[in-house]
């Protein structure tokens, strides 16, 4: 790549440097900047981001939050392109036994439509249980594929496992989960995949495979109980950060029948002196349903 | 070696730089160590005495007081305790940029690298991209003295192809 240059004052700039600069803009400068010139554009097209930002879902807005910025933590709405991937639940009266199934479809913003891929085999089935706080609605994206936590029917037994959605060859599989363990939470940490046991104890049991040359799930980190205000708070670890710090959600609730609310705050967990400690947030964060982590590129929407 | 400057001494010990251009710069020894270019120098180089100078061939000394500045500063708010809060660290970096243009940034960047101190290094090239990310093509272009070796006809294609990020730009 020929990436070096010589700015006004005649200073002669090498392409590590260049390089060290671009490798630091969002992904809109850095598409913007494909225009610069060739060997510009070269490095943009081959670039990966590698920082997990939140995506919070709203009811009519996406907001992102990049927990790793250099200076302020905040939230602003997202302004990039995307690409979704969607499993519509149906129910066909033809089919006898009748079961729900599922009807995967892509959404394209260059045609502003849905797309039917496949529907999948009717073993596969999502269980959004009650309380609806501790299971997600939405896929994690890990590596360019995404992963749904799902129920499977084999051998007329329910199974916990892991619906996966390969985005390059947009192609499904299942991942059953290990010795069948109640998934509580797909999540991503070091930048493996990760199930997050549903905890038996106050301790939280992390799993991935990923790290194990087999694919054999292994049990990859563990996080000690953290301070409640009342029984019903829960805690939710969602990704892991530069210096293997955890990103974790607490829903503090009150049941309370007479003032019922629910309310949301991050933490982070530092495993060197395994202690929570509180984020602060600029910027008004909307009431959101759901949130998952995601990695910006460029693949076309 | 860095042993042989005991912490038994009252006062601390000075190295002396010299710049592109020839001007010598006294500095305590643990703030010169800041710059691994520096540390090198004297490290595994046993003929090296701490009364030598060491000459810094593509650092001009019209940057060489505010790195240093840069480096006694953020040593210090490393080591106290309780660390500095954020706003007098982000406070100093601020006032660190300010009135620089955008050619004189580039230069420190330059010799930050050639000095090889991943934290100022960090810091700028941070700062630039900062500079630049609102910015048009043609400014940027500018900035880095870049020659345009698209024709027209490709260059409208990536802008077309690209069309979501060229809206909500900075003036040039």
């Amino acid at each position: 790549m020929e990436m070096e240059s010589k700015n006004q004052r005649n200073l002669h700039i090498p392409e590590d440097i260049i390089i060290n600069i671009l490798r630091r803009l969002p992904p809109k400068s850095l598409a913007r900047f494909k225009c610069v010139c060739k060997s510009w554009q070269s490095f943009a097209n081959q670039h990966k981001y590698y920082n997990n930002k939140l995506i919070l879902f709203s009811r009519n807005t996406i907001q992102s939050i990049d927990f790793e910025a250099a200076e302020e933590i905040k939230v602003v709405d997202l302004d990039i392109p995307f690409k979704i991937v969607r499993l519509m639940r149906f129910v066909d009266d033809n089919e006898r036994p009748v079961r729900p199934r599922y009807s995967a479809e892509i959404y394209s913003q260059n045609s502003n439509s849905w797309q039917q891929k496949e529907i999948l085999p009717w073993q596969i089935y999502r269980f959004l249980g009650y309380p609806q706080f501790s299971d997600s609605y939405f896929g994690v994206l890990v590596n360019e594929a995404l992963y749904w936590k799902i129920r499977y029917i084999s051998n007329d037994k329910e199974i916990h496992a892991v619906l996966l959605f390969d985005t390059l060859n947009e192609k499904f599989d299942v991942i059953l989960s290990p010795d069948n363990v109640c998934i509580h939470k797909i999540g991503v940490f070091k930048g493996h995949l990760c199930i997050v046991e549903d905890p038996k104890t106050d301790c939280i049991d992390i799993w991935t495979r990923e790290v194990d040359k087999n694919q054999n799930w292994i049990k990859f980190m563990n996080l000690p109980p953290f301070e409640r205000k009342s029984h019903f708070d829960e805690l939710a670890p969602i990704c892991s950060m530069k210096n293997d710090e955890i990103l974790a959600l607490v829903r503090e609730m009150n049941l309370n029948f007479l003032e019922r609310w629910m309310k949301k705050e991050f933490l982070l967990y530092s495993p060197d002196v395994k202690t929570y400690k509180k984020i602060h947030i600029s910027g008004t964060v909307k009431n959101f349903i759901d949130e998952i982590t995601y990695t910006e590129s460029f693949i076309s929407p | 070696m860095a042993s042989s400057s005991s912490s038994s001494s009252t006062q601390v010990k000075k190295i002396t730089l010299k710049a592109a251009d020839g001007k010598h710069f006294e500095v305590e020894e643990p703030v010169a160590m800041e710059m691994e270019t520096v540390k090198s120098f004297f490290v595994g180089n046993e003929d090296a005495m701490k009364d030598m100078v060491v000459p810094l061939l593509n650092v001009s000394s019209e940057h060489m007081p505010a790195i240093l500045d840069f480096y006694r500063n953020h040593s210090e708010f490393r080591k106290r305790t309780p660390p500095p809060p954020a706003e007098e660290v982000k406070a100093f970096n601020e006032a660190f940029l300010e009135n620089k243009s955008d050619e004189q940034l580039m230069e420190m960047i330059m010799a930050a690298n050639f000095l090889n101190t991943k934290e100022l290094l960090n810091f700028l090239t941070e700062a630039a991209a900062n500079r630049i990310k609102n910015k048009s093509v043609e400014y940027v272009r500018a900035f880095f003295g870049i020659e345009n070796d698209f024709t027209p006809e490709e260059e409208a294609r990536i802008r077309a192809e690209n069309e979501w990020a060229f809206d909500g730009l900075d003036e040039d």
